[in-house]
């Protein structure tokens, strides 16, 4: 027989599963014009770019976050700390926050053409292109790869380095050879988190006029007013990400990259000469181009449009930010904490895998859910309408509908954060808790919550950052009139008033980087 | 009768545990005991709870708490279960960890009586990280013992103590149980611990009970010789087991005369491998040489049973 937590978990599954199930079931059928159109022209030009895109960004993301992680991971030098902090700042920027910045500083009329100008080189040199767009993203992105994988290393670091240092390898063969090979996971999976957000992108895409999926979808649905082209597309942006993540699931096999905690202190090698300026060099350059330029830019233009731009209108904006952050990081928290407490206390096969299924909206564009939730809301409104339960489009352009799509995007980032915190708590306590009188609810209150708040608070933030950031679903699900500091900075590059958007970019650095530092400082100590 | 376990069976994916019954009376001390992997950490589980058995009946105190109808939940049996690294509540002081089952919170004098009765006076305020190896197991006895429990369950409590503190622990422990008066089944896989602190062993192999008795003779009349080997050297005579203890040397006479196969020097004592002869047939036998018999290539044994 169910028991409540499955059957809840399982109605839960289902509700957020829906969205996509509705787009998937779309896409299939029949060729549109549209379609057999697109097929014939941009369908190829759309894939091969986003692929191009996506390995470049995965790429470069790579190389930055990985080197950054083992330097500041392996290595003692001056300043270590501030590297090791200020590395992971650039998150705080969204990327197409970063791309209306370079935009403009590389715009025929400002710093950098004027700079060569006085030099006397009169050449241009035209950033909207793809390549530009490789650079910024993946200075937007890298901190995943280097967050993810800099904590797989401090835990192999005291469990691996001893034992490989005494069988006499050089510190480059360990490197390659053992730490390497065993952070793959990790690895793997940030790199994955930043090829996704890659296909997802739209902000910078379409302002650079790059033509990758998430923008035609965009420009399918809402330009051709064509549906079933849209959502073809859109799958098969999605099934570009799981390929990826089929593909390394597939290669991994059955080898284990399970490492055994330790204690053992492990003196790091102290970094000098050459070796050390090489270094600052390395890790200077994503700190200044990813967040020192960007919040220099923003800092002159928020100056100058402090006055003007700080009214009623940016407190509203501010506001709502906040609170469909702080709302949606709240709702998926707790759903994700049942939804993992349940696999936790019956851990059967379904059990296991609902946490995997409900983290499908994670490796969906943006775009596709908000296209599914669309189309179930109008479903659900018409229904209503013909059931003369409601007289108009209830659910559809509400708030509800921004609230839950932001539930389906990033459910992922909450669960993931719960179901390894609880890995962290044994199992024996809450058998000791029920032995000693409680039932599993009881349980979950006196022991589970207290024990797990620091990692909730550290999930609930990293939800919090990745909603305050979000663009395309808000831009497509919001109601009418509403604005979040994203959807107004895209607006306002949109209308070529690029200076105009520092303001709402500080409000988005800044709502960011509080729970941002917390993370860091938390996780660093 | 205190617990009663008829035909219980459980599968995962083959047979853990097979047609298990046992009876267990108020105030015994009962081991189970087996190697890694043949059931008896399942079993612990299943009569907490924490584990539904496939099939068979479950009497906790003249209450079923497990049939084909009724599943009664770890928190309504009135256990108290011990585990491997005591699982004390890290975010609790000790005063708490000892109050976390107790109904009438109020009444805090439970909590110095029962600090009294595991030698931890003044220990309230500490947290569990505070705490020894052996404090924590004392204060996780103590934890379970505040709700007054029928039973009490420990998972291998001894598995992370130190060897040369175990036999302290183990007299601790049981001075423990006994002075409060509660039945307990202890889970473990060594066998000496088994014989020092259980009034009865249950010694199960492939989740089949497959003798239930008391220390003594289980372990000079065991059932089989899976059994008897499980407890230390035992050479057979047919189906008689013969244990060290029951072997005498003699030099010139005796009921069997041997033949010394090889020796092994163990420090105190030479291990000898001998065949005994018994009617024109030969037994292969392991015998401790306290003297110099393994410098003879034949000499005499008697055998004596003790029980």
């Amino acid at each position: 027989m169910l028991n409540r937590w499955s059957s809840f978990s399982y109605l839960l599954t289902f509700i957020i599963i829906l969205p996509i199930a509705l787009v998937i079931n779309h896409a299939f059928g029949s060729d549109t014009e549209t379609l057999t159109h697109l097929k014939e022209t941009v369908l190829v030009e759309y894939v091969t770019t986003t692929f191009i895109l996506v390995v470049g960004v995965g790429l470069l993301s790579l190389i930055l976050g990985v080197f950054s992680a083992y330097l500041t991971t392996f290595y003692e030098f001056k300043l270590i700390g501030f590297f090791i902090f200020s590395l992971a700042l650039p998150f705080a920027i969204p990327t197409y926050i970063m791309g209306y910045i370079y935009s403009d500083i590389f715009g025929y009329f400002n710093y950098f053409h004027l700079f060569l100008r006085s030099l006397g080189i009169k050449e241009y040199f035209n950033v909207l292109n793809i390549y530009s767009v490789i650079v910024i993203m993946s200075l937007a992105l890298y901190p995943y790869v280097y967050l993810i994988v800099k904590a797989s290393f401090e835990k192999s670091k005291s469990a691996l380095l001893n034992p490989a240092l005494s069988l006499g390898s050089s510190r480059k063969k360990l490197f390659f050879k053992i730490i390497l090979p065993l952070s793959r996971p990790a690895i793997v999976g940030s790199l994955a988190l930043v090829m996704m957000e890659t296909i997802s992108e739209y902000g910078i895409t379409e302002y650079y006029n790059i033509k990758t999926m998430t923008p035609a979808i965009f420009n399918t649905w809402f330009g051709l007013h064509d549906s079933k082209s849209a959502t073809y597309i859109a799958v098969m942006a999605m099934i570009m990400v799981l390929a990826v993540l089929g593909f390394e699931k597939y290669n991994r096999g059955k080898a284990s990259y399970k490492i055994e905690n330790s204690n053992t202190e492990v003196t790091k090698q102290t970094l000098k000469g050459y070796k050390l300026y090489l270094s600052y060099f390395f890790l200077s350059i994503p700190i200044i181009f990813g967040f020192i330029i960007p919040l220099i830019w923003i800092g002159v233009y928020s100056y100058e449009y402090l006055t003007t731009s700080i009214d009623e209108k940016f407190i509203t904006i501010l506001t709502n930010s906040l609170i469909s952050s702080t709302l949606s990081a709240f709702i998926i928290m707790f759903f994700a904490f049942l939804v993992a407490y349940t696999s936790r206390i019956y851990p059967n096969l379904i059990n296991r895998y609902l946490s995997k299924i409900l983290s499908l909206g994670f490796t969906m564009p943006g775009a596709v859910i908000a296209i599914g939730i669309i189309m179930l809301f109008t479903d659900i409104d018409k229904w209503l309408i013909e059931h003369y339960i409601t007289t108009t489009m209830f659910l559809s352009g509400s708030y509800f509908t921004l609230l839950f799509a932001y539930i389906v995007r990033f459910f992922a980032i909450g669960v993931s954060s719960v179901e390894s915190s609880f890995e962290r708590v044994s199992m024996d306590l809450n058998k000791a808790s029920r032995s000693l009188g409680y039932n599993y609810f009881e349980t979950m209150k006196k022991v589970e919550l207290p024990l797990m708040k620091n990692s909730l608070l550290f999930g609930f933030a990293l939800v919090f950052i990745a909603t305050i950031k979000e663009l395309p679903v808000t831009l497509v699900l919001r109601p009418f009139n509403y604005e979040t500091f994203a959807t107004k900075a895209y607006t306002l590059a949109n209308s070529q008033m690029i200076h105009e958007t520092a303001l709402y970019s500080l409000g988005i650095i800044v709502l960011s980087l509080i729970p941002l530092t917390i993370i860091i400082l938390k996780r660093h100590r | 009768m205190i617990l009663e376990l008829k035909d219980l069976n459980k599968s995962f994916d083959k047979a853990v545990l097979k047609n298990i019954n046992l009876e267990i009376e108020q105030g015994e001390i009962i081991s189970i005991l087996g190697k890694s992997g043949s059931g008896k950490s399942t079993l612990l589980n299943i009569i907490a709870g924490f584990q539904k058995a496939g099939s068979g009946s479950l009497v906790i105190n003249e209450q079923t708490v497990f049939n084909k109808k009724i599943d009664i939940e770890p928190q309504n049996r009135n256990i108290g279960f011990v585990f491997q690294n005591y699982a004390l509540f890290p975010h609790l002081n000790v005063k708490d960890n000892l109050l976390f089952g107790v109904k009438n919170k109020k009444d805090k004098s439970i909590v110095s009586q029962l600090l009294e009765l595991v030698e931890l006076q003044g220990y309230e305020k500490k947290y569990p990280h505070e705490l020894s190896g052996g404090e924590q197991q004392r204060i996780s006895i103590a934890r379970v013992l505040a709700t007054n429990p029928d039973i009490i369950l420990l998972d291998e409590p001894f598995s992370s103590v130190d060897t040369l503190l175990k036999a302290e622990i183990e007299k601790e422990l049981l001075t423990l149980i006994k002075k409060s008066g509660k039945t307990a089944i202890f889970v473990t896989h060594d066998p000496k611990e088994a014989m020092a602190i259980s009034d009865k062993i249950a010694f199960i192999e492939d989740g089949e009970i497959i003798q239930y008795d008391t220390p003594q003779n289980i372990y000079y009349k065991p059932k089989s010789k899976v059994v008897a080997s499980f407890f230390g050297i035992a050479n057979f005579i047919g189906e008689q087991c013969y244990r060290l203890n029951e072997i005498t040397l003699n030099v010139d006479e005796g009921m069997y005369g041997v033949k010394v196969n090889y020796s092994i020097f163990r420090g105190e004592y030479h291990e000898l491998h001998i065949d005994v002869n018994v009617d024109n047939q030969e037994y292969p036998f392991v015998v401790f040489d306290y003297s110099n018999f393994h410098k003879k290539e034949e000499f005499f044994i008697s055998l004596r049973k003790r029980v």
